[in-house]
């Protein structure tokens, strides 16, 4: 079978309008999708808003992709769009991700338990801090550098910004998360 | 050597880092010669390894079978996917209505933690932080997974079937949740605020809803449910707040 089990061969069938190959599409690709808007977005809410626009628009224009890409890198392309589109139209505000991290995370710890699990919920509470200090425009540049592993020319591209300012973006981005995250991992800020 | 320490900057060991630095071979070799350089670099990667774990919180392995079920409605209401018979229509019992008492009782700790300048009841301040934030953090739990069985049923039900009992339940569900939208406003708690102000209008309907409402007026409102996400999102807070009760049982705050 080829790529990804048959996948062109699935996609064929769903741009041809069969609802179960793309339901098979969505039930394979929703969860990485869903994980690209969260970090983009940092709010389980709207990632969910921008998963669900993502496979909308993917289904709209299925008939366009040629197959010259994955799907997955495919449908990712459409969600980084949908979710810059959503954190345009709508002012993220403090959010029930945070809250709810703050939940897990209480600090000061009032009480002294295992070092390595206070130091981990230490670690996750002041990066989900440090990542919504980001600009959209940051967090998104970083997202796509770091863990979508695509280049500066491919994320300028994607963003529409020149090299240069797409290096500015993850420079910034870097900046900022490592004076964040310094003190926690023994690094100087 | 062709890239001395001193011109060797963050900017240089981030490019370094991703493939991208133009001189990665005389980095490279600094990098090997220089302690303090290597140091340097080793920090850096500290930072983004620990950047690396920025993500959701864990989702269910059903994820993307849910995800499909939820938007497979969406396509079909736009007219992308031809129509079909209606999904998941299986009717099932109304849940029981359970009681808002508690609720109710317990807005005041979440007002006097969440909008400083409601007062809460004599009975907080007897309970410590700790206590209290947990109480909160269960309440509001509870509130939103009510919330979110009550829509899963409207998604389930047949015109007519369990409405009455709908209904009250609303009522009990939106006397709380004006509570805690209140309270949340008053505190800053935007997101959650947010997310209790999508939910009210929905509650208002289901509250109005006739004795025996007719196909027209629960597909409406399956239709507000379904367009806000409103299943998805009570459903996550939910999670993540409960889970957050399994996991720091004593510390939990919100």
């Amino acid at each position: 079978m080829g790529r990804m089990d048959g996948e062109l061969e699935v996609v064929a069938k769903a741009a041809a309008g069969d609802e179960d190959a793309f339901g098979m599409l969505v039930e394979r690709h929703g969860r990485g999708v869903y994980t690209l808007a969260y970090r983009i977005t940092g709010n389980p809410s709207t990632a969910e808003d921008v998963v669900q626009e993502t496979f909308m628009r993917a289904y709209k224009a299925l008939h366009r992709f040629d197959g010259r890409a994955r799907f997955s890198t495919w449908v990712h392309r459409i969600a980084v769009n949908a979710a810059l589109d959503v954190t345009r139209q709508r002012k993220v505000r403090a959010e029930v991700a945070y809250e709810s991290e703050e939940v897990l995370d209480p600090s000061p710890s009032p009480a002294p338990g295992p070092e390595r699990l206070a130091a981990s919920a230490d670690m996750r509470r002041v990066l989900a801090k440090a990542m919504r200090s980001l600009s959209p425009l940051e967090r998104t540049a970083f997202v796509l550098r770091h863990h979508e592993g695509r280049t500066t020319e491919e994320i300028g591209e994607q963003l529409g910004l020149e090299s240069g300012a797409t290096r500015q973006a993850v420079f910034r981005a870097v900046r900022k998360l490592r004076e964040a995250l310094a003190p926690l991992v023994g690094a100087t800020s | 050597m062709s890239h001395p320490f001193d011109e060797l900057g963050d900017e240089d060991l981030i490019l370094y880092h991703y493939g991208e630095a133009a001189d990665a071979e005389a980095i490279a070799a600094l990098l090997a010669s220089s302690p303090e350089a290597r140091k340097r670099y080793e920090e850096l990667r500290r930072v983004l390894d620990a950047a690396g774990e920025w993500g959701p919180p864990e989702l269910p392995e059903s994820y993307g079978a849910d995800l499909w079920q939820r938007l497979r409605p969406r396509l079909r209401q736009s007219r992308v996917l031809p129509a079909a018979g209606r999904f998941g229509a299986t009717p099932r019992r109304w849940l029981p209505a359970a009681a808002a008492a508690a609720a109710l009782l317990t807005v005041g700790y979440l007002a006097g933690r969440l909008g400083h300048q409601v007062t809460a009841p004599g009975p907080a301040q007897a309970f410590t932080a700790e206590a209290r934030q947990r109480i909160l953090a269960e309440t509001l739990a509870e509130h939103l997974e009510r919330s979110q069985r009550l829509f899963t049923e409207l998604d389930n039900t047949a015109a007519g079937e369990g409405a009455a009992l709908a209904s009250d339940q609303a009522r009990d569900l939106l006397s709380a949740n004006r509570l805690y939208r209140t309270a949340a406003e008053r505190g800053g708690r935007d997101g959650v605020a947010a997310l209790l102000a999508d939910i009210e209008p929905v509650l208002v309907e289901l509250a109005h809803l006739p004795a025996e409402p007719d196909a027209a007026a629960l597909d409406h409102l399956r239709q507000r449910i379904e367009s806000n996400g409103l299943l998805f999102k009570t459903r996550v807070a939910s999670d993540l707040l409960t889970r957050s009760l399994d996991v720091k049982p004593k510390h939990a705050t919100i």
